[in-house]
């Protein structure tokens, strides 16, 4: 093996398999499963979709109804929906968390679509999208190392590998959601889409939209500035694509999750749009040196 | 293509089998190579091409430019006097607003008198359940069912028409008119005013309304 090649060898071993607590591994199944519970919860007898008027599932294919395994009648799928729940409960609470994580995982596949199923297939900003990636991910590794009630974790496990991988793959899907949206704007538009035009347009329609009085919403006050547009757009897609840093340097984790956080704020009050995974923004906080800290103190 | 994404999908979590099974194993890093391997190469031609493969998906946001004319679903509910309100579209839930309206526009020339039939007994039918669930001092949207107010909110966030009991009617809706609202841009934003309304069904029709099932 060459030197150079060794050195590639190496940072990749360091990235994915360096030495990482149980306890962060533990803390990012709680979250994916809170974060999902949350949404859950939140969409009352999404099952029920199944009994709307068959108009709305005229231009459901076979095809797509076999890629989700939505085959089944509403009464199934509602006894599914409470399994849902239940799995999620479990694997926030670290009952059976492995085996947990993975049905709600395998279940969130199934019902996420129903939300979309009418108009898309793809359902990726309502919230469930990384919950069950992550949920199957993390059912793939120890995750009940730590934070679990049954089966018993072992007590204090030694930093491993093996709790490293599966939160590595978490962080670098959720930075994806960045990188990808800010890559998507280039590929669709190009780089006009960060003129001030482009923007106002975005804040007009979508106020115009989905508030009662547009004219008396933040977005229409920052539309009437076009340097606010702007900035608005070379902020936002500067935050996208550096995103990705907070997976090598703690200085980016310490600027850029902030960031994202405050990014999200404004997307909310001007763009009227909710991202539901902002409380996966904790995936890149160490809770195991948070609570060594909080032990010593 | 539908099947192929299925197919995606299971990939994944047949690796992720494999690698939970040789999870103690000494070769246990190269069955977690493929894994990652798999998803890192998925996930780079989903985001790079923009086509998805849900749960690896584009996460394209706000990417295009923004369309001029724009289209809202507005529900109007009627009681027994013929007096019109308009139907919090959160009594729809668990779909979104926004996706009916979507659906609606898309599928508009496609539905036909029986289509409009069916759809208009549903809304009306979610309509009168939404109006006795806010009148009961509950709440029109179905999903606050549990968290109430602190329910997760919908990628748009949804207009909540219904603040007050003085926007419902103390008798049921027994009619139901469905409008288009239909404005551009700029010329709303220079005028608030400057929206049209376009009817596109009535339920149940109104007599004289000559069209066959």
């Amino acid at each position: 093996m060459t030197g150079e090649a060794s050195s590639g060898t190496s940072a990749w071993a360091r990235f994915w398999y360096g030495p990482e607590p149980a306890r962060n591994l533990a803390a990012a199944r709680i979250l994916l499963a809170a974060t999902a519970l949350w949404v859950v919860l939140s969409r009352h007898d999404l099952p029920g979709i199944l009994a709307y008027p068959p108009e709305m599932w005229a231009g459901v294919s076979p095809e797509r109804r076999v890629r989700f395994l939505m085959v089944f009648g509403v009464g199934f799928d509602r006894a599914l929906y409470a399994l849902l729940h239940a799995a999620l409960l479990c694997a926030l609470v670290g009952l059976w968390p492995r085996v947990a994580c993975f049905v709600a995982g395998l279940l969130c596949y199934h019902f996420a679509p129903f939300e979309t199923i009418i108009r898309t297939a793809n359902p990726y900003l309502r919230g469930l999208t990384i919950p069950c990636l992550g949920l199957l991910v993390v059912s793939f590794s120890r995750c009940g190392d730590a934070l679990a009630l049954w089966p018993r974790p072992p007590a204090q496990p030694p930093p491993s590998w093996a709790y490293r991988w599966p939160l590595r793959l978490l962080q670098v899907l959720f930075c994806q959601i960045y990188l990808f949206a800010g890559w998507s704007k280039l590929f669709t538009t190009g780089w006009s889409w960060a003129s001030a035009e482009n923007v106002r347009g975005h804040l007009l329609a979508l106020n115009q939209a989905l508030v009662a009085d547009p004219g008396a919403s933040w977005g229409y006050a920052v539309a009437r500035h076009p340097l606010a547009c702007s900035t608005l757009a070379w902020a936002g897609l500067a935050l996208e694509f550096a995103f990705p840093l907070v997976l090598f340097s703690r200085t980016a984790r310490r600027v850029l999750l902030p960031a994202a956080a405050v990014f999200h704020a404004a997307n909310s009050v001007l763009f009227r749009i909710f991202f539901q995974n902002v409380p996966l923004l904790l995936l890149f906080v160490d809770w195991d040196a948070l609570a060594r800290i909080r032990r010593r103190g | 293509m539908d099947l192929l994404r299925l197919g995606c999908f299971a990939v994944f979590v047949a690796l992720g089998l494999l690698a939970a099974r040789a999870g103690g194993r000494t070769d246990a890093r190269r069955f977690t190579n493929r894994l990652i391997g798999y998803v890192l190469a998925v996930t780079a031609v989903v985001g790079l091409v923009q086509q998805e493969s849900w749960p690896f998906t584009t996460w394209s946001l706000v990417s295009g430019t923004p369309a001029r004319h724009m289209t809202s679903l507005e529900v109007e509910g009627l009681d027994a006097s013929g007096r019109g309100y308009v139907v919090d579209l959160r009594v729809v839930q668990p779909l979104s607003p926004e996706e009916l309206a979507s659906w609606l526009k898309a599928n508009e020339d496609r539905l036909g008198p029986s289509g409009q039939e069916s759809l208009g007994r549903f809304l009306l039918q979610r309509a009168e359940e939404g109006r006795q669930r806010f009148l009961d001092g509950g709440r029109a949207a179905p999903n606050q069912w549990l968290l109430g107010p602190a329910d997760a909110p919908y990628h748009f966030h949804d207009a909540k028409t219904w603040k007050s009991t003085a926007q419902v009617p103390a008798a049921p809706f027994t009619r139901l008119r469905a409008w288009f609202l239909e404005w551009d841009i700029d010329e709303r934003y220079a005028d608030d005013r400057r929206v049209t309304r376009r009817l596109l069904f009535e339920y149940p029709r109104p007599p004289g309304d000559g069209r066959s099932l």
